[in-house]
């Protein structure tokens, strides 16, 4: 039976001027620029210098670190001001900005009103030479002040130099060549040296149990466990008290506040606050404004142990219903109001940018921290879970347009109502890209596949950008692996050799490709070649796992996940329900447009010899523009339907799917595959040279699992396409970026949109999402920033300004194939 | 125009006139002879060594550090390396850069040729992460050891160069 009661699922009665609070408040999300908060490291090194007891194990000495942490952090209930860049004749300042912070909820993730959290024990140390020199980028720039420079380069980094999870691997495992072959950056990257995250705790402990039921279970386990795990039960013990702690000072600060506070209606909602941190997390919550806040102390509290990077919150619309339907039964609450309070959530989980040093923008510039919130879809037993809250969601989503959360829609096209996906375009016409909608259908069997229970898979929620996570369950960490294949396909091309890397030997040689005589023998040379290159990722990623193990136990999300506390171990050591480690595969259709225009012209046809086609790419085309034409033009295309192409890629998918899963982690969990990029396509593709798809030396690959841009016609044929490959060997997600051209219909617009998506997800695509924005905008904030600093866009995965993203990043959201919804055929446009 | 393009233009101006005086010297630098562009690696290390003797605020980066670092071109032929030490008399931190290798060394870094070293060292803003993207420069060992030196040599560039 329908959850549903509202009357209009798109509460159109409601808009953002009717919220003073939301829109002042987004408007300092604009406006405010990133400042560096080295508050955290402080505390971390601090404690870690002076008071950490060395016989401590592992799970131990974190926890009494992150206690300490909790314990000393400043609690914020309002920011008076931050910092913003203002530009007068030519030249700039940083000027001082203030502003009235009246969120509803209490609790920052760093001390700065939009903060770079620094984890010096990770990768902050990037950032070192450049600590001088941030505050002048001209992309992306962060405050940070004299003082706090000082602090960094004589108490905290220092200490840090040789404790990092990289150097750690290279003390103990000698400098393996996976990891020399890693920091060449071309290969593959592992993100265990950023961090792990990448999951989703499960907040329903906190709204079921609250913080002391946890603590309760904890201390009833530590009696009469071994050694090991009473440790282990000890640090959940400290880590949640540290919670507790932290939420207390909220609770007096705002006590604080609300005494100096003269503006009658602020006191008030200040005396609320401090009642409500003076429950929660402690206790269960009682009421949704409750709930709200305990989840987001929580997640706060949690990025202070783990970087926020894919860090997750899952189906907060079915965490909360509870809460929220009793709430509004009793007159307690209303739409309006939990429409204020959701977007109050949104803003606070905005409220800080994770570090990326000037020279990685060109990899991962303009990402936001990827915490995905999911909606919608069905419940453990698939039933309908489309609730009032979930439609509440969606419209502090539309109202707000910001970058974080990442918003992703469960669909079931059987289960849930078709209003329902009518809604979710219609939400993406009106944010121009958000949220990604998820097929149900296929990523329920493509978890169940993995060996998630099937009330598991069926509760499951989007983690980063698009991977499909039983949530609080599966400790999947994602995004370990960013693997690039066309490295592969070089080293076949070039026996055992890259062009970046020039003469020297990465790969064991697989032989002349001159000398192939068929197809066969070049598909199983780079077969073999990607074989190697996925082999030495996962034994990087295991390397790092074990690093991670001896450095940086996480009993915080332990104490927040299914598993660890019946099986008295961290998520780290494997304590988790289900486990398994998520690999991102660059250049899906790069690689298979490539292959397949090699079989075709070259041992098909016969039209193009091996040493020709060489030759052009060595010289990046030059003096053979026909041969370049020839291929982008002509050759077996994926997203076509083109029998070559498809077979080619159903082939890719499967190898790596069954290579990978031949492998299991330092946890016993298996490798499983996705097709998300995040910008590392852009990225990626700078590096590499010129492609046997025609593409030029240093252009972008195509984004996620999307067919490359220019090469389709039709949006069908790459629907088609992308839904033909198995579901069960993408079970880490994929990203399908779609662009549409807005039309003055709507109606038509919305009908062609709901129809393409459900069409598409009957046929077994798992994901898609949209850029919804004509081209000449986006060009025009290219040429000028400030045009429209706002404009939301869909990455491959997450979603971001289009302002900050790198030059190759723009240029790739630009020439993407845009489809008319109305012909359904691809826009004929020229590229930038 | 808008404020933003004018404040791009105003830094791109500025940072254009050492850029223009960097490549005029850029060029016939890289196409030194490795001989002499080991001396020029060897003496801008060396302006860091006499900068750490002369400024004491600048010195106290390497208050307790030790840290030894080898540059050298792939071909070899070209091989510094500057180690941090201690006097033995009172204790004082220094550098000592000369030619030649050192054992054990922390951070082995390794250039492509001596234009990728020109490129690293005579450049407006020093661009490690661009440089290893570009495969101009590799390295072995611990590579926050360059994060290290990147920032002293940033902060000697900004007091050598105000402004820039």
């Amino acid at each position: 039976m329908s959850q549903v009661t509202l009357k209009d699922l798109s509460l159109k009665e409601y808009a953002l001027e009717d919220f003073d609070r939301l829109r002042r408040l987004q408007e300092v999300h604009f406006q405010i620029m990133p400042e560096i908060c080295i508050e955290r490291s402080r505390l971390v090194t601090e404690y870690l210098k002076k008071a950490s007891n060395s016989d401590d194990p592992p799970v131990l000495r974190q926890a009494k670190m992150l206690k300490y942490l909790l314990e000393n952090k400043k609690p914020i209930i309002q920011h008076t001001g931050g910092k913003v860049v203002r530009y007068e004749d030519g030249d700039r300042s940083i000027q001082n900005f203030s502003f009235r912070d009246d969120n509803l909820l209490a609790g920052t993730t760093t001390s700065k009103p939009k903060g770079v959290l620094l984890y010096p024990e990770f990768l902050a140390l990037t950032m070192w030479p450049e600590l001088l020199t941030a505050r002048d980028r001209e992309t992306n720039p962060y405050y940070i002040s004299d003082e706090d420079i000082k602090r960094l380069n004589f108490d905290v980094f220092p200490y840090w130099m040789d404790r990092t999870p990289l150097e750690y691997v290279r003390e103990h495992f000698d400098e393996p060549p996976c990891q020399r072959l890693m920091e060449k950056l071309v290969f593959f990257l592992c993100s265990k040296p950023y961090c792990i995250s990448h999951t989703i705790p499960d907040y329903s402990k906190v709204v079921s149990k609250g913080l002391n039921g946890i603590i309760k279970e904890a201390e009833e386990k530590k009696s009469g466990a071994d050694a090991e795990k009473s440790a282990f039960y000890e640090a959940i013990k400290l880590v949640l008290e540290g919670v507790i702690a932290y939420a207390n000072k909220l609770s007096d600060e705002a006590t604080k506040l609300a005494v100096s506070e003269t503006d009658a209606g602020r006191k008030r909602e200040l005396k609320e606050l401090a009642d409500v941190c003076a429950s929660v997390p402690a206790e269960k919550p009682e009421t949704f404004r409750e709930g709200l806040n305990a989840v987001w102390i929580c997640k706060a509290a949690l990025h202070q142990e783990n970087a926020n990077i894919g860090f997750s919150i899952g189906r907060l619309d079915q965490i909360l219903y509870d809460l929220y339907q009793r709430d509004v039964n009793s007159g307690q609450l209303t739409v309006k109001e939990a429409i204020e309070l959701v977007g109050c959530l949104w803003l606070k989980c905005a409220d800080h940018v994770p570090m990326v040093p000037e020279a990685a923008e060109v990899l991962f510039g303009g990402t936001g921290s990827n915490q995905a919130i999911t909606v919608g879809g069905v419940t453990p037993d698939g039933k309908d879970a489309v609730n009032d809250l979930t439609y509440v969601m969606l419209k502090a989503t539309e109202l707000l347009k910001i970058r974080d959360p990442n918003v992703n829609a469960r669909v079931h096209v059987d289960a849930n109502p078709p209003e329902y996906l009518r809604r979710l375009c219609e939400v993406n016409l009106n944010t121009g890209a958000t949220p990604s909608m998820h097929n149900d259908l296929a990523a329920i069997q493509a978890l169940e596949n993995q060996g998630i229970k099937p009330e598991h898979a069926r509760d499951y929620s989007s983690v980063g950008c698009v991977e499909p996570s039983s949530g609080g369950r599966t400790y999947g960490h994602t995004g370990s692996v960013l693997l690039n294949t066309t490295a592969a396909l070089d080293l076949t091309l070039f026996n055992g050799k890259h062009r970046l890397t020039e003469e020297e030997q990465i790969s064991p040689p697989t032989g002349d490709p001159e000398q192939f005589e068929t197809f066969d023998e070049f598909v199983n040379a780079f077969e073999t070649q990607l074989k190697w290159l996925l082999e030495q990722s996962v034994e990087m990623n295991n390397y790092l796992g074990v690093a991670h193990q001896a450095l940086h136990p996480t009993p915080l999300l332990s104490a927040l996940f299914e598993g660890p506390m019946d099986n008295g171990k961290d998520v780290i050591e494997g304590g988790a329900l289900y486990n398994s480690t998520g690999v991102s595969i660059t250049g899906l259709a790069d690689v298979v447009d490539s292959i397949s225009a090699i079989e075709k012209y070259v041992y098909q046809d016969k039209t193009l010899s091996m040493k020709d086609l060489l030759e052009a790419l060595k010289a990046n085309f030059e003096g053979r523009e026909d041969l370049k034409t020839m291929l982008q033009k002509k050759a077996p295309k994926f997203g076509t339907e083109d029998p070559i192409a498809d077979e080619n890629a159903r082939r890719m998918v499967k190898f790596l799917h069954d290579n990978y899963q031949q492998h299991t982690n330092y946890r016993d969990g298996k490798y499983t595959v996705g097709y998300w990029t995040m910008t590392m396509h852009a990225g990626f593709g700078m590096l590499m040279g010129a492609t046997p798809n025609g593409r030029e030396a240093g252009e972008s690959f195509s984004s996620g699992i999307t067919p490359v841009s220019g090469a389709t016609k039709g949006l069908t044929a790459c629907l088609n396409s992308v839904a033909s490959l198995d579901k069960h060997y993408l079970a880490n997600g994929v990203a399908l970026n779609l662009k549409y051209t807005p039309d003055a219909d709507r109606k038509l617009m919305l009908d062609s949109f709901s129809d393409t998506v459900e069409a598409y997800f009957r046929d077994g695509g798992i994901q898609v999402q949209f850029n919804i924005i004509t081209r000449k905008m986006l060009t025009d904030i290219m040429d000028d920033p400030q045009h429209a600093p706002d404009v939301l866009v869909r990455v491959s995965g997450y979603t971001a300004y289009f302002k900050d993203l790198s030059k190759q990043m723009k240029r790739e959201v630009i020439n993407r194939s845009e489809y008319n919804l109305r012909t359904m055929e691809a826009e004929d446009y020229p590229w930038v | 125009m808008p404020d933003l393009l004018n404040f791009r233009n105003t830094l791109r101006r500025r940072r254009s006139k050492l850029e223009e005086l960097t490549e005029r010297i850029r060029e016939p630098l890289a196409n030194l002879n490795p001989d002499l562009v080991e001396d020029f690696l060897w003496l801008l290390m060396g302006v860091m060594s006499l900068s750490l003797w002369l400024d004491r605020d600048y010195h106290d980066n390497i208050e307790g550090f030790k840290g030894k670092y080898l540059f050298r071109s792939k071909d070899k032929r070209i091989s510094i390396r500057a180690v941090f030490k201690r006097t033995r008399l009172f204790g004082y931190e220094y550098l000592d850069v000369d030619e030649g290798t050192v054992d054990d060394p922390d951070i082995e870094i390794v250039f492509k040729d001596s234009r990728a070293i020109m490129n690293l060292l005579i450049s407006p803003r020093i661009d490690i992460l661009g440089s290893l993207l570009r495969n101009d420069v590799t390295f072995s060992g611990n590579i926050n050891y360059i994060f290290k030196l990147g920032f002293m040599a940033t902060q000697l560039r900004q007091m050598m160069l105000p402004g820039i």
